[in-house]
């Protein structure tokens, strides 16, 4: 069983909300997703909504799957969309100039059998808080993460290095995305944040942390986070997604 | 272009600023599609840029536009693209240029590969001079590549786009994300996301050179970040490994602009310049050298008939007194022969009055040339022989240029006289100079069959070096890479690498133990995986349809196309034991009502039940086991006689 909680806010500077989410309804498969799309003008709230929109058709037929369609089936399947989110990208960006490169993040969070199986291209995170501890599930494909990793810049540039927001893959490419998949087993009272960078990049780890391991509801946590982002400036778009494992 | 038609037909014939109209588009970039447009009121061809729509609804990135449009419009250089104008109607944000007819020097590399140093550093000198003026004013450029650089029908360079990557990529960090684009041409310091400076022209000017010398890239990779990872930490490999020809001065300079740490470069543009242009000057004074030799070797039939009665030591001696007068005549050829006769003419006389006015004793000075010893210029390059031979006096002629293996391109292979010889001071030394190695063109073997480069290769006797690569989208078994490319030029002998694509990645095959047989086809399919033979078996664990084994193992590495067995269950096996026939004729009464039950390895069943009419009953007992013989009193079956059989 899950509990699930989620807010998207414009933020406090941009004109728009470009982000994007998606939380499921029924099925014995548990499915949510966030995108942030980028592109200027109306383009990145068109790129982040088709990726939103590819997933849910594709997962749509197969929701009410049967006991044995397990979580390597379920990647298989999700490779599939991130493909075809892609892929109507492109084609929107075929048939109208003024999409002309837009693009998005996805990160896909899907729950199936107890287990927790994360599709992921872009910046915006899955991250697992679990007995007090936290670990970030997905890499960010940035600029900055790479340097990072190869010892070019301090971890604490991530936050504030000028070009922060360039990033190594996105969807809306000409190639197909190469998408991350991430496994966790689950355990009863994890809490599963996803969310994208309008959250992280405005909260540090550990007030982030406070507000998770709260005890108000999951509402009022997603609520709260949404406000401390703005409280900090709310520089862009803000989308915050809680997901609790009951049992 | 079919995306842009519908814009496209909508602005040509419109008039912008009621003064510039759009004629037709010529191109497109990273911010804008540009346009061949007239400007009526000066009656010239410009051209011009205009955003793309989604930038003209963003005022910050505007902004920043026009404040590095205004930059650029400062700058007037004949290297240079001249920003004349910019301006807004409705949401049309524009900019306009001068309109250079020609191509970019990425077409150009592109069509004919790598340039002869002496075309590739006129190009260098005059896109660095273009840099020299702008960063006078404070505009760096931050974009420096061939796509930037226009060659005019002339043969002129044009410099493109000053100060407009600024625009984009300072926008971006108050307008959110952007994916990363093509970085062959940026700085270790603008790949780290520092600020670019004078210095990072610098660098990128020289990634330019080395593409343009090289006819490659130093930093190849698979995405733009490899790219920029490897401008920061790789070190690249010199020109001159990859292209022999390239003269090493010029390699010297290229190493020079690429230093990664900044400190270590050129420190301005004017720095490069000065070294680029002492280069072609040296080049120059080759060839002029060279005229030299042609025109006085021409100019010497000429003293002969004049002079008669003078011997050949004295015209050399002469030679040295009108040499001034030749620096001006460098174009000077056969057809204008005639003035250059009258002013050797002149230059004789003014010798012979010079000679008159010193005296008899110094001409007898100027006949006593002294005798030098010839170096040895084997192996060197001809301007180090020819400074070697200027220390002693002697000069040169290139007698013949031959391929060879061995000395590289522009370097002696042999003297006359020899070295060590005793020969008159100013005689010209003979030279055959190195045309670098007899090289062939490296075919395409993208898309070949391993076998088939080989062939390829080795009718050109060139080596082949394999490596394998997994891809996703060149079949198991095709050259997916070569290094160098096709076209490139190798000497015998020399190495192409290939790289054979070894199919898709594999990866773990599942574990279908417990799968329905047709979700097992599913993911089979899904993942390209073949189904090649099914076996049944009967289980007792799994019911029939569910998948029992299966060959590979699970975990097993498996890749597209390979094949899987599959054993399948066709539920639990019969029972082995044996079956034997039995047929009764129970002793008891005719109409008696009576139950026949058989208990054995099966369990117990019911054979008969009812009225016994005498007839013979049937039936097959597995294994051992009983036969029970009931008879119905008070509606109670009472076993009247049990046998086991057999």
């Amino acid at each position: 069983m899950l509990e699930f909680s989620v807010r998207t806010h414009r933020g406090r500077v941009r004109e728009k909300n470009q982000d994007c989410y998606f939380v499921p309804s029924d099925g014995p498969i548990h499915l949510f997703a966030v995108a942030d799309g980028m592109g200027g003008h109306a383009a990145g709230e068109v790129a982040s909504s088709l990726s939103i929109q590819a997933i849910q058709d594709q997962i749509a037929p197969v929701r009410h799957a049967r006991e044995n369609f397990d979580p390597p089936r379920l990647e298989a399947f999700l490779h599939t969309a991130f493909l075809d989110a892609n892929e109507r990208i492109l084609q929107a960006q075929k048939e109208n100039t003024e999409l002309e490169g837009m693009g998005t993040t996805l990160t896909v969070a899907a729950v199936l059998k107890g287990e927790l199986l994360v599709g992921h291209v872009g910046d915006s995170q899955a991250h697992l808080f679990r007995d007090g501890e936290h670990q970030q599930i997905t890499e960010d494909h940035s600029l900055v993460m790479e340097l990072w990793k190869n010892g070019e810049i301090k971890k604490d540039e991530l936050r504030t290095h000028p070009q922060r927001h360039m990033l190594t893959r996105a969807l809306g490419t000409p190639s197909p995305p190469q998408v991350d998949f991430y496994h966790v087993a689950l355990q009863s009272d994890d809490v599963i944040l996803l969310c994208t960078d309008g959250l992280t990049s405005m909260l540090p780890l550990e007030p982030l942390r406070e507000i998770i391991y709260s005890t108000a509801t999951l509402e009022d946590r997603v609520q709260a986070l949404v406000t401390k982002a703005n409280d900090q400036g709310g520089l862009d778009n803000i989308t915050v997604l809680l997901i609790r494992v009951l049992q | 272009m079919n995306p842009d038609e519908g814009l496209v037909r909508v602005l040509i014939g419109k008039k912008l600023g009621n003064r510039y109209e759009i004629q037709e588009g010529i191109g497109e970039g990273g911010m804008a599609r540009v346009y061949r447009g007239h400007d009526l009121k000066l009656n010239r061809a410009v051209a011009i840029k205009i955003l793309y729509e989604h930038f003209a609804h963003d005022t910050e990135f505007i902004r920043r536009f026009q404040q590095e449009a205004k930059a650029a419009a400062k700058l007037s250089h004949p290297a240079i693209v001249n920003v004349y104008d910019e301006g807004q109607e409705e949401d049309i944000y524009y900019i306009v240029m001068e309109y250079v007819d020609g191509y970019t020097l990425k077409d150009v590399i592109l069509r004919d590969g790598r340039l002869k140093p002496e075309e590739a550093v006129h190009i260098a000198q005059q896109i660095c001079d273009a840099l020299v003026h702008a960063h006078r004013h404070n505009v760096i450029h931050r974009d420096i590549k061939p796509q930037n650089i226009m060659l005019t029908q002339e043969g002129r360079i044009k410099v493109a786009d000053f100060g407009i990557a600024r625009a984009a990529t300072d926008s971006t960090i108050t307008h959110g994300k952007s994916l990363m684009g093509s970085v062959y041409y940026s700085s270790p310091e603008q790949a780290r996301g520092s600020i670019a400076d004078q210095k990072s022209d610098v660098y990128s000017l020289g990634v330019v050179m080395y593409e343009m010398l090289t006819g490659t890239l130093p930093f190849f990779g698979e995405s733009p970040i490899s790219v920029a990872l490897k401008h920061l930490q790789e070190d690249i490999t010199p020109p001159r490994q990859i292209e022999p020809a390239v003269p090493s001065e010029l390699e010297m300079i290229i190493l020079r602009t690429m230093r990664k740490e900044r400190s270590m470069r050129y420190q301005n543009a004017a720095e490069l310049l000065q070294d680029l242009e002492e280069w072609l000057n040296a080049q120059n004074k080759n060839n002029h050298v060279k005229n030299d030799l042609k025109n006085r070797l021409l100019s010497y039939e000429q003293i002969d008939q004049a002079r008669r009665a003078q011997d050949l030591q004295a015209n050399k001696a002469d030679d040295s007194h009108y040499e001034e007068e030749e620096e001006d005549e460098d174009e000077e050829d056969g057809d204008s022969f005639p003035v250059k006769k009258a002013i050797l003419y002149g230059s004789l006389l003014a010798a012979l009055f010079f000679v008159v006015w010193f005296g008899y004793g110094f001409i007898a000075g100027l006949l006593q040339v002294p005798e030098v010893t010839v170096p040895d210029l084997q192996g060197l390059s001809l301007a180090q022989a020819e400074e070697k031979l200027q220390e002693v006096g002697l000069d040169f002629v290139i007698e013949n240029e031959v391929h060879n293996e061995d000395i590289p391109v522009d370097h002696v292979i042999s003297q006359n006289p020899l070295a060590g010889r005793s020969v008159k001071q100013e005689r010209a030394v003979e030279l055959v100079i190195s045309l670098g190695p007899d090289l062939v063109e490296v075919p395409s073997l993208l898309g070949r069959t391993e076998r088939e480069a080989r062939l390829l290769l080795s009718d050109l006797q060139l080596d082949i070096e394999r490596s394998e690569e997994y891809s996703d989208d060149v079949a198991a078994g095709l050259v997916m890479r070569q290094d160098p490319g096709d076209g490139f030029r190798l000497a015998r002998n020399e190495t192409v690498q290939i790289v054979v694509s070894s199919g898709q990645q594999p990866f773990s095959l599942r574990n279908f133990h417990g799968w329905d047989e047709k979700d097992a086809r599913e993911w089979l399919s899904l993942y390209e995986l073949v189904l090649r033979n099914i076996d049944e078996e009967h289980s007792d664990e799994l019911g029939e349809g569910k998948i029992i084994s299966q060959h590979p193992e699970a975990g097993t590495m498996v890749q597209e196309g390979d094949p899987v067995d599959l054993v399948i269950s066709l539920g639990s096996e019969p029972p082995e034991y044996e079956v034997h026939p039995l047929t009764i004729v129970p002793e008891v009464e005719l109409f008696q009502y009576i139950r026949v039950d058989v208990d054995d390895e099966e369990g117990r069943r019911t054979i008969f039940e009812g009225e016994f009419k005498g007839e013979s009953i049937s039936m097959e007992i597995y294994g051992s086991g009983q036969v029970i013989l009931m008879e119905l009193r008070n509606d109670d079956f009472v076993t009247i006689d049990t046998f086991t059989y057999p």
